[in-house]
């Protein structure tokens, strides 16, 4: 993808699978974080469910599955579309669940997670990312 | 870049090397505050690993390599660009990672560096800057 995006939507995809990868990246720094320095987060704080570990945890793994679903988009497969629009739709209901234990980190991902789904609904279509 | 964009997408290219170097001012400022005067930051914050005065030398460092960035971009090198969505997703990880000292400062550098990854990818082929 060094050059030539004619194609109107071509960098959205680019777009949303670097978001993927970034996005994911965040969530997993906010696992390791959840689990190896919980003083980081809110004294106290409520979960949906269970606790900060659990939903340590839940982010770590679901920002790896954020990270390989990037680079399925990259590879240009059918149905990295879809799968990504649910890892990331995953990922903010995540993100929303142990939002109390930083609400900072947890809006930033959700928001970037919004801009992967549009990017990936509005754009995916366009047979992945342009060479 | 004084005139002519006739081209959509050079516009934004423009406008991702100035939010670089604004940015990247940004997160400078940011670092020499942290070094000389801690005070403004929230006292006992907690960080994902070390303390404030790693945290202002990392954030000045990253704010100067994303000046330097910008001027790859405005030069109209090849490799700028991915070199400045790379600094950039750098500098919001790392924005990311000490926001609890200052959560207002993070978010808004946080935010610049997104929307500098948004131009350089989907608008970064297009050959540079247009003179």
């Amino acid at each position: 993808m060094s050059n030539g995006y004619s194609e109107k939507g071509t960098g959205w995809i680019g777009f949303a699978s670097i978001m993927l990868a970034f996005a994911g990246t965040l969530a997993v720094i906010d696992g390791i974080v959840g689990l190896s320095k919980s003083s980081f987060y809110v004294a106290g704080a409520h979960f949906v469910f269970s606790d900060l570990r659990t939903w340590a945890w839940i982010t770590l793994i679901l920002g790896a599955v954020s990270i390989l679903a990037a680079f399925a988009i990259v590879a240009g497969a059918e149905w990295a579309r879809w799968f990504g629009i649910i890892v990331a739709a995953l990922n903010a209901i995540g993100q929303l669940g142990w939002i109390q234990g930083y609400p900072f980190w947890s809006l930033i991902i959700f928001t970037l997670d919004i801009l992967i789904i549009y990017a990936l609904v509005v754009y995916g279509g366009k047979k992945g990312v342009a060479a | 870049m004084s005139n002519g964009y006739s081209d959509k997408g050079t516009g934004w290219l423009g406008f991702a090397a100035i939010m670089l170097g604004f940015a990247g001012t940004l997160a400078v400022i940011d670092g020499i505050v942290a070094l000389s005067r801690s005070s403004f930051y929230v006292a006992n914050s907690h960080f994902v690993f070390s303390n404030l005065h790693t945290w202002g030398w990392i954030n000045l460092i990253l704010g100067a390599i994303t000046i330097l960035a910008a001027f790859g971009i405005v030069s109209g090198a090849s490799w700028a660009r991915w070199f400045g969505i790379f600094v950039a997703a750098l500098a919001a990880i790392g924005q990311f990672a000490w926001i609890q000292a200052y959560p207002f400062w993070s978010l808004m550098i946080f935010t610049l560096d997104i929307l500098v990854i948004y131009a350089l990818t989907v608008y970064g082929g297009k050959g540079g800057v247009q003179a």
